[in-house]
């Protein structure tokens, strides 16, 4: 899969920046994490009537499970490409240290998504359609097959409105030396780590309200 | 005085017939308050659609009343139906450990128990396999012994006498009369009125929702057979 898309882009398309490979290595990567995630919570409560028919049990059990299944997965992932990552580079940056913080804001944000997209789709099954688009459109929105140096300005100046991109610019910092680690990205990542914690507050509090509705919608 | 297990008050349930903001609201319960008291077997009978299964979901916790309250003063309740709640990915064993640790047990308790499940569903060759290898009839003995080994406080019964082959049915049936007439607290819902006279200390006549009666044992000639 990454061996397609990286002859695509890079004959095909003539995109040529250096460490081209690993730069749809490294996105690609986080990338998949997110969307995985995302995907298979969607559906995570629709397809658990048999449960939700029989027990009393907080429904966000359910997105947890698929989120949780699919962090294990890509830790593996993850593992193998810094060890590939350190042995073709053959150094190790001190910016690594910063690895794991990126890691836990994007996993507060996946679980953020998760949880809320969870809750709402039982009730209108066709928004999953629209979701499937959104992250569709994020995908191609965020760099990942493409530098980031070839979007207009304008949208450079305004990564931080999609936090996908901004991650997996902060994940190239790290992982291939694509920058530095600034002051400003550690405010950025907290103000997510804090805005994404809110909505998961939220959404607890939102199944505690309707969490009780969802075998009467599951029966129709 | 008997000690309260579950105690219904005023509970109304309704769905909306179609999934828009002002559609009609069709009503399946409307003030339904009773108690359930300790050690004590209550029979709910009605015709198709009186709300008997809307009736156990609620008891059961699944599905929040409309309006009116529940109060299961800390009960642990198990739901009996055709419906298994079982993880397919996962092995015999660990769906027995995860319905267990739904109902509320700790992971201690159904160590204890899981042999005698285990030896009870007569599933010991297949326990650790993964249970969409498992046919239905399997899958609902697994169930039925998992719910019927974990001692709740209260068991819910829908429809569910007996599973499984002629001879797992006999005996599922056998060993859920024997827990019925013991000190087990069952609420038991069904449309054979005979086993239902049978069984219960109560009966609760349910008819479009409502409470039509409730029958101690000796006005239970009052129900034609």
């Amino acid at each position: 899969m990454m061996l397609i898309y990286y002859i695509v882009f890079s004959s095909f398309l003539n995109i040529r920046t250096e460490n081209f490979a690993f730069y749809i290595l490294v996105s690609l990567t986080f990338w998949q994490w997110f969307h995985k995630s995302v995907n298979s919570s969607l559906n995570s409560i629709n397809q658990s009537g048999g449960f939700i028919s029989k027990i009393n049990i907080n429904k966000l059990f359910f997105p947890t499970v698929a989120v949780y299944t699919d962090l294990i997965k890509s830790l593996v992932a993850i593992s193998v490409l810094i060890v590939v990552v350190v042995t073709l580079n053959h150094s190790v940056s001190w910016q690594y240290v910063w690895l794991p913080i990126v890691l836990v804001v994007q996993l507060l944000f996946t679980v953020a998504i998760a949880y809320f997209f969870s809750l709402i789709i039982p009730f209108s099954p066709d928004l999953r359609v629209l979701v499937d688009l959104v992250l569709r459109g994020v995908m191609f929105a965020s760099a990942i097959f493409y530098p980031i140096e070839n979007l207009p300005e304008f949208i450079q100046e305004n990564l931080c409105y999609n936090p996908i991109a901004y991650l997996l610019d902060c994940y190239r910092k790290i992982l291939i030396f694509d920058g530095v680690i600034t002051l400003r990205d550690i405010y950025y990542l907290g103000l997510l780590a804090i805005v994404s914690t809110a909505v998961i507050m939220f959404t607890l509090l939102l199944e505690k309200k309707v969490g009780n509705f969802y075998l009467k919608i599951l029966m129709k | 005085m008997k000690k309260k297990v579950l105690s219904l008050n005023a509970v109304s349930v309704g769905y909306k017939t179609r999934n828009r903001p002002f559609s009609k609201t069709k009503t399946i319960l409307k003030d339904i308050s009773f108690d359930i008291f300790s050690h004590e077997t209550i029979g709910v009978y009605g015709g198709n659609g009186a709300g008997k299964s809307t009736l156990l979901s609620v008891i059961a916790g699944v599905m929040a009343p409309d309006s009116g309250q529940i109060e299961t003063f800390g009960s642990t309740i198990a739901l009996l139906n055709l419906n298994l709640g079982l993880d397919n990915a996962l092995s015999g064993k660990q769906n027995i450990f995860l319905h267990g640790l739904f109902l509320g047990f700790k992971p201690s308790e159904i160590k204890k128990k899981i042999d005698s499940i285990i030896h009870f569903s007569e599933l010991k060759e297949f326990i650790d396999e993964p249970v969409y290898t498992y046919s239905s009839g399997m899958k609902a003995r697994l169930g039925f012994s998992t719910v019927y080994q974990l001692n709740t406080d209260l068991i819910l019964i829908d429809e569910m006498l007996g599973v499984g082959d002629q001879h797992f049915k006999r005996k599922s049936n056998y060993a859920l009369k024997q827990k019925i007439k013991s000190n087990q607290t069952v609420v038991l819902v069904s449309h054979n009125i005979k086993q239902l006279k049978h069984l219960s200390d109560r009966i609760i006549v349910l008819e479009g929702g409502k409470i039509k009666d409730i029958l101690s044992a000796a006005k239970f000639d009052l129900i034609p057979e």
